[in-house]
């Protein structure tokens, strides 16, 4: 089964995603913090990150660049999903090595779709 | 005969002496209790406010102001990259870092080159306000990090170091942070926000500062709040809600803000080149800049606004020992009786406004003659009860009265804390703020008068030397909270 | 004396001691009430996550008690900023069906002045047309806090209907709005809009021409060019006129270019010289490097910076310009130097990239 981990500091963003993604078939794990995510992320092995830039620890920007160093991680796509939405910000994000950038307030649906796009173009 | 004419003298003599002493209290807790009720209608409205304050907005608005951040560094090897990173990851739309390396003998800029991948670049750096120590090199940071550093002599002095740093900056909004204070990711957008909501007026922001001590850090944020082991540094978290959170805010409320921290500003930087940026060697240097820029405005008769944001985003370390602390409130003592020396058309000016009329005055009567006042009521106390001039009673009954006074605005204190930001939120904190409350009337108190006794003696004896020639190894983080 | 010393020890004792006894209440209550909204809310969630993504059945909530229905009116109007497209819409109809959407609208007249706040910043983020008239009211609010949440939220309504109020909102007289909060409300509502703020250029008010020029560059309306350069010109104000050429140089039309030009010469003020520079840089073109290169050599070095970064932005015409300058040693030398050390660092960045490495 795909897995994919889900960090954000906001419940109910991670409840929502959580809940959307698992009905869809895939295997969610979900933290609420950077430093978290970058353990969880050593421990399953995710497909695919899914990650807030604004939150406690280390931001959504420097666990991507922390797993782009990891060899272990270093090929997993990463969304960032995050309330900023300046140029400077998005270039940040992709310069880090983010796969996809999209902004809150977010479409779940969207999500989804967006999430399906990067792991059939991975695989 | 004559013995008994002289005791009855000095007994009259300690009974007048008293009555200044129960005068002195009462007046200088009264303003503390105006000042701590403005405050509090103040805290108050801003944190209903605060949903609607629209910083949201502001960290998306493309007129939002882009941030030049200074930081002066002398021989801070051990924590100037992790500062760095946590400057550039500010929830902000716009901001650069420059980082003055004054005469570091450590690693400061090894550290900082291997984390920015700094390159040198030549630059001419425009002589826009005063500067002494030679710049040797500019560099700036590879990839998308807009990081400059500046390694320059040092004359031993901070002024000099952020004058260069004032120089090389680019942005319109200055924020001045000390190389050891801890910030919160939002603390630059909550401190610009009076300049986005007023930009015709705002010329300068302070943030509220709080003691970092007993709080646990990642990453130069702070994570986890908590409270000192230390008693000294307990004592200070209550005494910076007192003075520094309800104070601050309570004259930056009647227009009459005179201290920005060093450690965390924000200042229009037209203005700063203006009044000719920091004033070299002055040792009380954030009031100096602030009593200049007042003196600017009113000159210019420019309406304008000096505002303290109580949102406590900046947190630094307090000194746990007494040597250290002794040191530090000596030179508050001493820099803000240079800073009213240095600038006398303030004092009593009714150009002024409540500036001239009340906060100086205000100092000079409380901060600076307060010390003197307060010990001598003290040994008097003492020598008229060992020669039974005054009654036993009476005189415990008159200390007692004071100290509860004392007392009860620091329980105020943690009162209006409790019902804003509550940052204390273990009940473990709650008491053990409580005992230092009481505690610091006892020791503390005095200690703490004696220490700005001696720095206004040390500031009345320096005053015919040149405040320039006084080299010192390294910077004493900022001299005021 | 001693009356009056004692009394007033007692009354001290008293006071600490009540201040000590509301502090630990307020404690009391406020952990009690938020462990228990945590736990209401960890249980809704489920609930509220299904019906959000349309796997529940609407007469499930109906079956809720009262209670419970009021904290998921909370729940999905915290949620309403965090989501956008199906899931919003679901949540904007189960609000309306409760009645919130009138509820607010009957509130912004009310007498609480944080009460009309709440009321204009829920509209906003519920976004419904109705909201739009009882919002522009508000924006002659007396508390400016109402003024300016009811900008906002008309910004997230986004209907251009509003772009005149908006605007005439910057020269309220005493009733003003932020400049920042109405151009974010424009940008909000968008390109739509730009007819009706284009009309604005010709406002009596200063700020609004400001907001105008400045709005209208960041949209990139190109039919306004004409009227921009008029302004740049001829404008009284120096804020607007800067705001101007800021403004063309992201429009980008060549036919600013003359405008501008006239604009960095020598007898303008340097504020607007430097933004002039950087315009035309934008614009860019092989004659307009030539003018902006012999900028490099004043003597004023916020103009020489100016010119050397506008050059810089030009493409590998302007990179070979100020290599010449650069090499020539003339009084600009040393800032042509600069600039291209500063881009060789930047572009050094973009192309390791942390991948790579």
């Amino acid at each position: 089964m795909t897995k994919i981990l889900i960090a954000d500091d906001d419940q109910d963003i991670v409840e929502l995603v959580n809940y959307k993604l698992t009905q869809s078939g895939y295997e969610v794990t979900a933290v609420a913090d950077g430093k978290a995510a970058l353990e969880m992320a050593r421990e399953v092995h995710p497909d695919l990150m899914i990650l807030d830039v604004m939150m406690p620890f280390h931001s959504g920007i420097d666990v991507t660049l922390e797993a782009r160093k990891d060899p272990e991680l270093s090929k997993v796509p990463i969304i960032l999903l995050t309330a900023k939405s300046m140029e400077q910000d998005t270039e940040r994000g992709f310069a880090a090595g983010a796969t996809d950038y999209m902004t809150k307030p977010f479409s779940p649906r969207e999500l989804l779709s967006r999430v399906q796009a990067v792991l059939a173009r991975d695989v | 005969m004559i013995q008994a004419t002289l005791m009855l003298t000095l007994s009259e003599i300690f009974r007048r002496l008293s009555w200044i002493g129960l005068g002195y209290f009462l007046a200088l807790n009264s303003i503390y209790l105006i000042l701590i009720t403005v405050a509090a209608v103040n805290l108050g409205d801003y944190f209903r406010r605060k949903p609607f304050s629209g910083f949201q907005d502001a960290l998306k608005s493309p007129v939002t102001l882009p941030v030049s951040v200074l930081i002066p560094a002398h021989n801070e090897e051990t924590g100037i990259v992790e500062s760095a990173r946590a400057v550039l990851s500010l929830d902000y739309p716009q901001l650069e870092l420059v980082i003055v390396d004054d005469g570091s003998t450590d690693l400061t800029f090894e550290r900082l080159r291997d984390a920015f991948d700094l390159v040198e670049i030549p630059m001419l750096v425009p002589e826009l306000v005063p500067t002494i120590g030679h710049i040797d090199s500019v560099h700036i940071a590879r990839g998308l990090d807009d990081v400059t550093v500046i390694r320059k002599q040092s004359i031993g002095q901070k002024t000099d170091a952020l004058n260069a740093a004032i120089n090389i900056a680019k942005y319109p909004l200055l924020c001045i942070v000390d190389a050891d204070a801890v910030l919160d990711e939002d603390a630059l957008i909550k401190v610009t926000m009076p300049f986005v909501d007023d930009p015709q007026r705002v010329v300068a922001t302070g943030g509220a500062i709080r003691p970092s001590n007993g709080c646990t850090a990642y990453r130069g944020r702070i994570t986890e709040v908590g409270m000192p082991k230390n008693w000294l540094a307990r004592i200070q978290v209550v005494e910076y809600l007192r003075a520094f959170l309800l104070g601050r805010t309570g004259w930056s409320k009647l227009g009459a803000l005179l201290i920005i921290s060093g450690a965390f500003g924000v200042f229009r930087r037209d203005l700063i080149i203006d009044i000719g940026g920091y004033n070299q060697g002055s040792i009380g240097e954030d009031a100096d800049l602030v009593a200049r820029l007042h003196k600017h405005m009113k000159t210019n008769k420019t309406p304008y606004r000096i505002v303290f944001v109580s949102e406590p985003v900046c947190w630094t370390e307090v000194p746990e020992n007494i040597t250290i602390l002794r040191r530090q409130r000596r030179r508050w003592s001493r820099g803000l009786l240079e800073t009213i020396w240095s600038n006398p058309t303030l004092l009593m000016n009714p150009r002024y406004g409540t500036l001239g009329l009340l906060a100086l005055p205000y100092f000079v009567l409380f901060e600076i003659l307060g010390p003197i006042v307060e010990l001598t009521g003290f040994v008097t106390l003492i020598v008229a009860l060992a020669f039974h001039f005054v009654n036993f009673y009476f005189a415990g009954l008159f200390f007692t009265a004071a100290i509860f006074y004392g007392i009860l605005l620091s329980i105020l204190s943690l009162f209006i804390e409790e019902v804003s930001y509550h940052r204390y939120d273990k009940w473990r904190f709650l008491f053990q703020t409580i005992i230092s409350a009481l505690v610091e009337n006892f020791g503390y108190r005095q200690m703490h008068a004696y220490w700005r006794l001696e720095g206004v003696i040390q500031a009345l004896r320096r005053s015919d030397r040149s405040w320039g020639s006084m080299p010192r190894k390294g910077f004493i983080p900022s001299e005021t909270p | 004396m001693r009356f009056a010393l004692v009394a007033s020890v007692l009354l001290l004792s008293v006071l600490i001691l009540l201040m000590l006894i509301a502090t630990g209440i307020i404690r009391l209550v406020r952990t009690r009430s938020e462990k228990r909204s945590l736990a209401n809310r960890a249980q809704l969630r489920l609930l509220f996550v299904k019906f959000v993504s349309e796997d529940l059945d609407p007469a499930e909530l109906r079956q809720l008690k009262t209670s419970r229905l009021t904290e998921l009116d909370e729940l999905s109007e915290a949620m309403l900023s965090k989501v956008k497209g199906r899931a919003k819409d679901i949540l904007v109809s189960f609000l309306e069906s409760r009645g919130t959407v009138e509820q607010a609208i009957r509130r912004t007249t009310r007498s609480g002045y944080l009460g009309r706040c709440r009321a204009a910043a829920f509209l906003g983020h519920v976004g419904s047309p109705q909201a739009r008239k009882p919002l522009e009211a508000m924006l002659r609010d007396r508390k400016r806090d109402v003024r300016t949440t009811a900008a906002r939220s008309l910004g997230q309504l986004g209907d251009t209907k509003s772009v005149p109020l908006l605007l005439s909102g910057l020269d309220n007289g005493r009733r003003l709005l932020p400049f920042s909060t109405v151009l974010v409300a424009l940008m909000r509502i968008g390109s739509s809009g730009q007819d009706l703020v284009g009309d604005a250029l010709r406002a009596a008010g200063e700020r609004q021409r400001a907001a105008a020029a400045e709005f209208l560059g960041l949209m990139g309306s190109i039919k306004f060019t004409a009227t921009l350069s008029d302004l740049l010109s001829n404008d009284p104000s120096l804020d607007v006129r800067i705001r101007c050429a800021r403004a063309l140089g992201r429009i980008g039309s060549p036919n600013a270019i003359a405008t501008l030009t006239r604009c960095i010469e020598r007898d303008n003020p340097i504020g607007l010289r430097a933004v002039s520079c950087g315009a035309l840089a934008a614009i860019g073109g092989r004659e307009v490097a030539a003018t902006i290169c012999q900028l490099i050599d004043e003597d004023d070095y916020q103009i020489s910076l100016a010119a050397a970064k506008a050059v810089s932005q030009m493409g590998p015409a302007g990179t070979e310009y100020l290599n010449q300058i650069a090499n020539s040693g003339s009084p600009g030398s040393p800032y042509a130097k600069e600039v291209l050390a500063r881009r060789a660092a930047r572009m050094a960045g973009k192309v390791r990239h942390p991948s790579e490495s």
